[in-house]
Formats: C-alpha cells, sequence, structure tokens
C-alpha cells in the first residue's frame, strides 16, 4: 500500500498519523474492547476502546491503577482473550482473523508475555530445563537432546543463572531467580516483541533493578520491543520510550516520558503523579494533592469521562459524554474537555 | 525503662523450628519505640521483620516459632513472660495491628460491624450501645463513608482501600497507645495508599499514638517515618532519624538500597545499580555480616566477624565494619535525584 | 560469637589491618542453592514415612499383599481340599485360622479370597480413576456445551444407588470376576469424573496454563503434560480411597449371592458361609470380616496421609 494511502487510512484517531512514518509500526492496536457479559444486564468494560501503535525496539509503557484494563489489553494481543471489537495488527496482518495451526504459531514465535507472578507462572511439576526447553523442542521438533539441552544453557546464561539449575525444581528458587527463568522461556522462541505484565511487581525491592537491567540489556542485544506494563511508574520511567495512562479501560493520557513526567495534562495522571511517595524525606512530605474517592467499578461504566466523579476539575460539559484522545502537543495525546 | 519509650526491645533472638533445622529469622535485635513516633522498618522478603512485629504481640505459631532469647518491655511489662490470657488483654485493646492483606485478613461469613466491635468481647464496661456509638466515631474519622450501613455490610462488598480503613479501624477502636501496622497500604493501588498513608498520620498526631510502619517501600518510609530501622538477614544494619537514613546513609545495603530503586525524579541518565545475589539463607546464616556476600565494600574481616554497633550520632547508629578506624573512608549517600545535598 | 567480637572490641589493635583490606562480593555465595534437591514425589514420600499412622497402614497392606501372593503358593493345603475329620475345627497348629464346615483349611482360603477381592477392589478403582479422569479433564478443559450435557449425565447417574445399578447389571450379565468388575465400573467413573473436572476447572485458570498457551503449546500437551501431573498427588489420593469402597461392593455383593461364584472365594463369599457356621464356629465370619475391616481402614487412614503428603501447604518452612 503506497504510503500516501496509509497515511489517509491511519489518521482516524490514531496516535501516529500526525508523525511521518519512519518506520513501520510493529504493533498496530486499533479501537480495541473487551467486554465480559457477568449477567444479563451487566457488562464489564475492561478494554475500551484502544488505540496506539508500538514501534520497533521501542519501550511502550502502560500505566494504570487496578481495573484499568491493562492486564487485559495484554491478553488480548497474545490472544489469550478475544477480544470483543477492534483490531490487533502484528506486522500489518490482522492477529484477530488467525485461524489456521502455522498462523498461530507463527505468531506464538514472535510475540511473547512474561507474567506477574513468578509462583504461579512456572508449572511446579517441571524443572529448569523442561520449562525453558519446551519452546526450543516445539519449534524445532529435529533438535537432539543434546541440542536443546546447549540452547538451554545458553538461555539461563543470558538471564544470569547456570547449568548447575538445569536439573532443578521451581520451589528451589526465589522470586527472583523465578522470574529470570519466566524471561528465559519467553525468550526461548525467539520473539521480536514481549508483553511484560508486571514483571517486577512481586520481586523484592533490590531485586528489581537486577531484574529490569537485565531486560534494558536484552533488549538492545536482541533487538527486542516492549510493551511494559505496570503501576509503578517510577520504574515504568526508567525503562519507557513512550507511556500510556490507562484508568477504567480507556487511554487518559498518552506522551513521550519526558513529556509525560514533566509535562502531565491530565488530572488523572496529575493525581497519579503527586500521589507517588518519592525515597526522600523532604520531598515527600510535601503534601501533594491526593484524589478523594475510590476506583470505581468497570462494570456497566456510565457514558461519560470516566475521572469525572473523582476529578478536581469536574465541570458539568464532562458529564456529556466521553471526552475523545486528542493530539494537544506534538505526540502528546489527552483526553479530557478540560485541556484545551 | 525510659518513660518516654512505650516499648524496648532488647536483644530480640526469635527462631522457628522446621524439617530443615532451626531457621533463626530474627538475630540480635534491639530498638525502642518512643510515644507518639512514627518508627518505620524497612527491609526485604526474609529480613525478620515481619517476624519482629508479630512476636510483639506473640504472633507467631509458637510451635514452630520460639524466643531465643531477649526482652520485649512494653510499657514496663515483659511480653515474653506473659501468657495467651494475658496477651489477649493486650492485643487490640493495648497494642493495634494492622495486617497487610485486607482480602485474606477479614471474616468473609462476617458483618463488618461484628469484626469492628469483636474487640471489645468479654470488656464489661463497654455496653452494646457505646461499642457501637465507638465504632461509628473511628469510621468517621477514618473517613469511612456511609458508616451506619459499612456495620452491615460483608468485607466482599467492599473496595481494596475501604477494606484498608476497616481493618486500621479495628486496630485504634480500643484507642491503643502502640500500633503496629505490617504492610498496610502493599496491595492498594497509589492513589489509594497516599488516602491511607495521610490517615494514619493524621491519627497518629491527632492522638499521640506510636506506630512501628513495616514495609519495604523506601518512599513510603521517607513519607511518614520519624526513625527508621534498616533489617536484613534477622538484624538491624542501620538505625536513625529519616533525615540520617536517607541524607546521611552510612550502611552499604542502605546505601545499595538508595541506589537500586527507581525514582520519579532520577535524572534521564542516572542508571539503577542493583544490588547482585539474593539474600542470605536463613537456615546457615553466613558467619560474620550477613550483607558481606553482596557487599561490594566487603572486608576480609566482614566475612569473618559480625561488626558491632557504631553510634554515628545520637539517633543514628549502624552495624558495619567501614565504621572502624582502619577501614577506608567510603561516602555511601544517594547523591541523584537532585537530593537536597545541603543536608 | 559475642564473645569474638567482644574481644576484638577489647583488644582493638589486636585485629590486623590487613583484615580491613577490602574483598567486595562474593560471587559463588550467591544464587546457591543450598539445600539438596526434592522433586514433589520425593518430598511427599518423605512425608508419607515421618507420618507413623499412614506408614504403618503401608505396612499393613503390603503385608497383606504378600500373603494374598506367598501364602496360597506355600500353604500345604490346596483351597478346596476336603478333611472330612477337620470340619468346623477351631484354630489350631493344623489349622491356623480354624476349618471351615467342608474341613477346608481357612487360612489359605482367607488368602485365596484376599487375592480375588484385593485385586477386584485395585482393579476397579483403578479402571475408575482412569476413566473418570480422562473424560474430566477433557470436559473440564474445553467446556462448553459438552461439558453442560455430560455434567447433566453424570449428576443423573450419580443420583442413583450404585450398588442397586451394579447388582442389577451383575443379574443380567451372570456372576464372575470379569463381570463384576465391569458392572462395578460402569457407574464407577462418575466420582473421578467430578473430581477432575473439578481440579481441571481450578488449574486450568492459573497462570503456567497461560503461559503453555502463550508460547504455543497445543492443547491435549497443556492438559495430559502439564496440568495433569499437578492433580496426580490428589489423584493418587482419592484412588486409595475409593479402593476401600471397591472392596466393599465386592464383599457385599459376594454375601447377598449376585457377585463372585464358588468354588471361588472371596472375603464375601467367606463370610457368608461363615455366617451359616455363626453358632458353631464363629471364627469363620471373624476372620473374613477382620481382614475387611482392617483392609478398609488402612486404606482410609493411608489415603488421609498421603493427602497430607501431596499438600505443598503442608511441606514445613
Amino acid at each position: 500500500m503506497p504510503l500516501s494511502e496509509e497515511r489517509t487510512k491511519l489518521s482516524n484517531g490514531d496516535p501516529l498519523a500526525s508523525r511521518p512514518l519512519e518506520q513501520e509500526p510493529l504493533m498496530k492496536v486499533e479501537h480495541l474492547c473487551k467486554y465480559f457479559p457477568i449477567s444479563k444486564k451487566e457488562i464489564l468494560k475492561a478494554v475500551d476502546d484502544v488505540t496506539f501503535t508500538v514501534s520497533p525496539r521501542e519501550t511502550v509503557g502502560v500505566v494504570g491503577e487496578s481495573g484499568c484494563g491493562k492486564s487485559t489489553m495484554g491478553r488480548c494481543i497474545v490472544r489469550l482473550y478475544h477480544p470483543t471489537s477492534g483490531k490487533i495488527y502484528y506486522k500489518g496482518k490482522d492477529i484477530t482473523q488467525i485461524k489456521t495451526q502455522e498462523e498461530r504459531q507463527e505468531y506464538c514465535k514472535s510475540v511473547q508475555m512474561i507474567f506477574q507472578n513468578p509462583y504461579s507462572s512456572l508449572n511446579p511439576r517441571m524443572t529448569v530445563v523442561d520449562v525453558v526447553g519446551e519452546g526450543i523442542r516445539l519449534y524445532h521438533k529435529d533438535y537432539s537432546s543434546a541440542q536443546v539441552n546447549d540452547k538451554v544453557v545458553e538461555l539461563l546464561e543470558k538471564v544470569g543463572l547456570g547449568p548447575e539449575h538445569m536439573s532443578r525444581f521451581m520451589h528451589e528458587f526465589s522470586g527472583g531467580q523465578r522470574q529470570r527463568i519466566g524471561i528465559a522461556r519467553a525468550l526461548s522462541v525467539s520473539p521480536k516483541f514481549i508483553i511484560c505484565d508486571e514483571p517486577i511487581s512481586s520481586l523484592d525491592v533490590s531485586i528489581q533493578a537486577q531484574v529490569i537491567n537485565m531486560l534494558k540489556n536484552l533488549q538492545e542485544e536482541m533487538g527486542l520491543t516492549y510493551l511494559f506494563i505496570a503501576h509503578d511508574l517510577s520504574v515504568v520511567k526508567y525503562i519507557s520510550d513512550r507511556i500510556l495512562v490507562m484508568y477504567l479501560g480507556s487511554i487518559m493520557e498518552q506522551a513521550d516520558v519526558e513529556d509525560l513526567y514533566n509535562h502531565p495534562l491530565h488530572p488523572y495522571t496529575q493525581a497519579l503523579l503527586s500521589s507517588i511517595p518519592v525515597a526522600d524525606p523532604i520531598k515527600a512530605r510535601q503534601e501533594g494533592q491526593i484524589i478523594r474517592g475510590e476506583v470505581p467499578s468497570p462494570i456497566n461504566p456510565k457514558p461519560f469521562c470516566r475521572f469525572a466523579g473523582r476529578c478536581p476539575y469536574c465541570e458539568s460539559r464532562c458529564k456529556e459524554g466521553i471526552p475523545e484522545l486528542r493530539e494537544v502537543e506534538p505526540g502528546h495525546w489527552v483526553a479530557c474537555y478540560h485541556v484545551e | 525503662m525510659d518513660n518516654d519509650n512505650i516499648l524496648e526491645v532488647k536483644d530480640l533472638s526469635y527462631s522457628f523450628h522446621t524439617y530443615g533445622g532451626v531457621v533463626q529469622a530474627v538475630r540480635d535485635v534491639s530498638f525502642n519505640v518512643r510515644r507518639g513516633e512514627i518508627l518505620g522498618i524497612v527491609g526485604e522478603s526474609g529480613c525478620g521483620k515481619s517476624v519482629t512485629a508479630q512476636s510483639i504481640l506473640k504472633l507467631n505459631p509458637e510451635p514452630p516459632g520460639f524466643f531465643q532469647h531477649g526482652s520485649i518491655l512494653y510499657n514496663g511489662q515483659e511480653i515474653i513472660r506473659k501468657t495467651e490470657h494475658e496477651m489477649r488483654q493486650i492485643r487490640g485493646k493495648q497494642i493495634g495491628f494492622i495486617f497487610q492483606d485486607p482480602m485474606t485478613s477479614l471474616n468473609p461469613t462476617m458483618r463488618i460491624g461484628k469484626q469492628v466491635e469483636e474487640i471489645f468481647v468479654g470488656d464489661r464496661s463497654m455496653t452494646s450501645a457505646k461499642v457501637k456509638a465507638r465504632a461509628l466515631e473511628v469510621f468517621q474519622q477514618l473517613g469511612i463513608t456511609d458508616p451506619e450501613r459499612r456495620l452491615h455490610q460483608y468485607p466482599h462488598e467492599l473496595s481494596g482501600g475501604m477494606k484498608q480503613r476497616v481493618m486500621i479501624a479495628i486496630a485504634i477502636i480500643a484507642k491503643p497507645d502502640l500500633v503496629i501496622a505490617d504492610e498496610p497500604t502493599t496491595s492498594l493501588d497509589v492513589t489509594i495508599e497516599a488516602q491511607i498513608l495521610r490517615l494514619l498520620k493524621d491519627m497518629s498526631r491527632a492522638t499521640n499514638t506510636s506506630i512501628i510502619l513495616i514495609t519495604h517501600d523506601l518512599g513510603v518510609i521517607a513519607k511518614l517515618c520519624d526513625r527508621v530501622l534498616v533489617m536484613y538477614g534477622g538484624k538491624i544494619m542501620e538505625c536513625g532519624t529519616a533525615e540520617d537514613i536517607f541524607y546521611r546513609t552510612r550502611h552499604p545495603y542502605t546505601s545499595g538500597l538508595m541506589h537500586s530503586i527507581a525514582r520519579l525524579d532520577m535524572e534521564k541518565s542516572e542508571k539503577l545499580t542493583p544490588i547482585e545475589g539474593s539474600p542470605p539463607d536463613l537456615f546457615s546464616p553466613p558467619k560474620g555480616c550477613p550483607f558481606a556476600a553482596r557487599c561490594e565494600y566487603a572486608m576480609e574481616i566482614c566475612n569473618e566477624q559480625e561488626p558491632e554497633k557504631t553510634d554515628i550520632s545520637e539517633q543514628h547508629n549502624t552495624r558495619c565494619w567501614l565504621e572502624h578506624p582502619f577501614a577506608p573512608r567510603v561516602d555511601l549517600r544517594y547523591k541523584g535525584g537532585g537530593v537536597h545535598a545541603a543536608v | 560469637m559475642a564473645e569474638a567480637v567482644q574481644t576484638a572490641k577489647r583488644r582493638d589493635g589486636e585485629i590486623p589491618k590487613e583484615k580491613f583490606r577490602v574483598v567486595g562480593k562474593n560471587i559463588h555465595k550467591m544464587d546457591a542453592l543450598s539445600r539438596p534437591s526434592l522433586s514433589y514425589w520425593q518430598d511427599a514420600w518423605r512425608r508419607v514415612k515421618e507420618n507413623k499412622v499412614a506408614s504403618t497402614c503401608l505396612i499393613v497392606i503390603a503385608v497383606y499383599i504378600l500373603l494374598a501372593i506367598f501364602v496360597p503358593v506355600f500353604s500345604p493345603y490346596d483351597m478346596a481340599q476336603q478333611d472330612v475329620s477337620a470340619m468346623n475345627q477351631s484354630p489350631s497348629a493344623a489349622h491356623w485360622f480354624g476349618a471351615d464346615a467342608l474341613g477346608r483349611d481357612m487360612f489359605v482360603r482367607v488368602w485365596e479370597g484376599a487375592r480375588v477381592s484385593l485385586t477386584i477392589g485395585f482393579v476397579a478403582a483403578l479402571i475408575n480413576a482412569f476413566v473418570g479422569t480422562v473424560i474430566g479433564c477433557i470436559i473440564g478443559y474445553y467446556g462448553g456445551a459438552m461439558d453442560t450435557l455430560m455434567m447433566r449425565v453424570v449428576d443423573v447417574l450419580y443420583g442413583i444407588p450404585s450398588l442397586i445399578v451394579t447388582m442389577l447389571i451383575m443379574i443380567v450379565l451372570g456372576r464372575g470376576v470379569q463381570c463384576l468388575i465391569i458392572a462395578m465400573v460402569i457407574v464407577g467413573w462418575i466420582g473421578a469424573c467430578r473430581f477432575a473436572r473439578g481440579q481441571m476447572l481450578q488449574l486450568k485458570n492459573q497462570d503456567f496454563v497461560a503461559a503453555a498457551k502463550v508460547l504455543g503449546v497445543p492443547n491435549k500437551t497443556i492438559i495430559f503434560r502439564h496440568i495433569l501431573p499437578n492433580m496426580l498427588g490428589l489423584l493418587i489420593t482419592n484412588l486409595t480411597l475409593a479402593i476401600p469402597g471397591a472392596i466393599f461392593s465386592e464383599a457385599f455383593l459376594s454375601f447377598i449371592g449376585l457377585g463372585i461364584a464358588p468354588p471361588a472365594s472371596s472375603w464375601g463369599i467367606l463370610a457368608k458361609d461363615g455366617i451359616a457356621a455363626l453358632r458353631v464356629a464363629p471364627e469363620q465370619l471373624f476372620f473374613p470380616a477382620f481382614f475387611v475391616c482392617t483392609t478398609m481402614l488402612a486404606m482410609n487412614l493411608l489415603g488421609d496421609g498421603l493427602r497430607d503428603a501431596f499438600d505443598p501447604r503442608l511441606r514445613g518452612i
């Protein structure tokens, strides 16, 4: 498709439309919705009209609190959930239309996931070589045991473990080590794009830095692209190039890292940033803005701005409809009536 | 016992019998808590902070746990020698406890009102009406909306933040002098966490209640605590005021933590410096300093002998061989993030 | 340790300056796994051995099985051998368990009977477990219309007393070991099926299953190589607890004349014969009844012990 046509096609609310297409985006999510019907009358709208793109070798961070739908979105992208509506394009192909086993396996080899809980995401009955070798054996049926073992050792060394760990069981490892095994598993099929679903939330503080640095190094070394889902804004700032801020299933704000943290435009982002306690007593004790109220339920959400109930700037027009995600500055998108 | 102190812990050692041997969870821990102050205990999993807190109220399961030695003085009374019956008079009434996960610490089959009022069971002086009035008063104080209705609700009908407020209500309803909060905001969203932290601070200042706050989050410590203990491998590594710990760091572990956490105020060029390795195995604690294996400044002596406590100032002390006159001078303070270098 | 530190302090100049040379991190100590590697099964076995009750029961069962195998081989008597002079004899040096109305040695008959009873009990329970588990796993994993349909079938069958169904089937099929096993299995698989389906519903939502799906592992492999091993401990426990029921069913059916046909012997048949001689020689009822009861008790207690042994939460700190 010629470039000009592509650009026109994309300019319907696509955050990347106004930018010159330097590279073909690796992943494009368009108007993704995932609803879970709870009963005849109640629908849980976990993800509601989400649109964004990810370029090759970039890290897009997704932040939001519980119930914002970031995990559900991640799972839609790896095809653990089937989207209710919307499209997900990987290298131009719509993955929601995958039908054959070959296409499925091709996609699995390209897009992988690192899970949050290192205790439940590794099979307790399997040894390290079983877990890490499974992906290798699946896609290289011709490999001998020795070849598989060699590849496993290679992967373990990449994540800072050794051949002596190969025949050990999962319960013998600490949380940080388990997470590294999980990363080795994700890498075993040589993916290009990895969804990191809160990979460090369950880990100790001093171990988190090890894993973050490892993920960064692996990205450099292997040319990976990340979608980094987390609720810890400090960590997301450190690792990401661009950030999406989600609230109750929709994107509230989207911008480059520096832009978002230095000039947050959406009231939710502002409140989020001021709620984080900084590890510095003088700074931390400056009273920031504390949002009142609780996160509302994503079941049958009202048809106006999701943040209206808790927003300090809420006006009457905020309750009339859902604000569109608009580009208010180059590369900086906000969904808020208050921001002009 | 110094009258200013509400709690004095001396040389506390607590261990557990397990199938693999004896695990020394807490080793020679000593600290005081003053009236009205907020003391933070920070450390990672396995450092012994939760076991320390729970032993103050004897909440650890007694087989397999046991006090190896030490003393815990609460208002002059020795806790370790108290019977279960005596402890029940203290728990909830004189010392409150806020548990970590409100999902699992509230009884899902009991109404909220019943759980809150349970503290007063057996207390003849509190009539049913008085108990209810007190419950409503505390709910109001903690910002629990619609307090009358809440008393009749079940835990699953409440959000995470609301449940945690109920936990705090249960902890403070009998007006205790001391509240122990074990990771009270770890499972909460950051905007709710901010609300709860402010609540705890206001509550402490208003009623002059001491709080022992256990957490792994240095940001929470910075925000809330007057004094801080840093624990590792069952021992206290460093102890001081919040300013001492953050701006005048003297222990390599504390320093390592500061340098390894991602901060909002980090410059673009700053890197995270992780502490390599994993926490020590408590089955066979290493000879010498527990942090030596992971410490980049470790010296020969660190692997052989445990360092003693060195006082740096009246409130600030540390256990590290770097304080010894023969050791090289090292500046461990965190310099990045535009930290107030003036202090 | 405290002493050594004290000494160093008092004789401060005694710590040589070289000790304060920086040596840095000790890489070998980090990431070391000090405890011996124990697989799930090794750990469970260790816990069974520690459990006195369970290990006693295991030994008792093992002894019974050995007796069932070897007594009929080494006994001087054959189970059908009749000796008129020894009719209804009490236990003696010649006949350890006494002799029955036809002068047959009770000892050898009890252990011949044990062969049949134990075999039927184990085999029937095993087939039930196997069939039930496979069906339960498949319908639990895929869910949907098939699941709803099967569960309605299971619910209906579950409501019918299984013993009655078995009896009716025996009337149709006739007597004998194979017929009995078939009859027991036709309704017996349902318990295992419900259980396996319940476990599958729990386990299929675990993250490690999601991870396998994301890797592209085919569904059949996920069910049988990922999920099933995680249920195996509980399945074995259930199997152990199902065996007493099977043994009892056989005993009961043979007792009322619908199970094994004489001249074959089982504990049920022996009990039936024993009732006839109750006034004269009560031990003829006592011995088979005793072994049925103790076997059932031992299997139940062993099952309890296994359940505790397989529970990861009870591993200990």
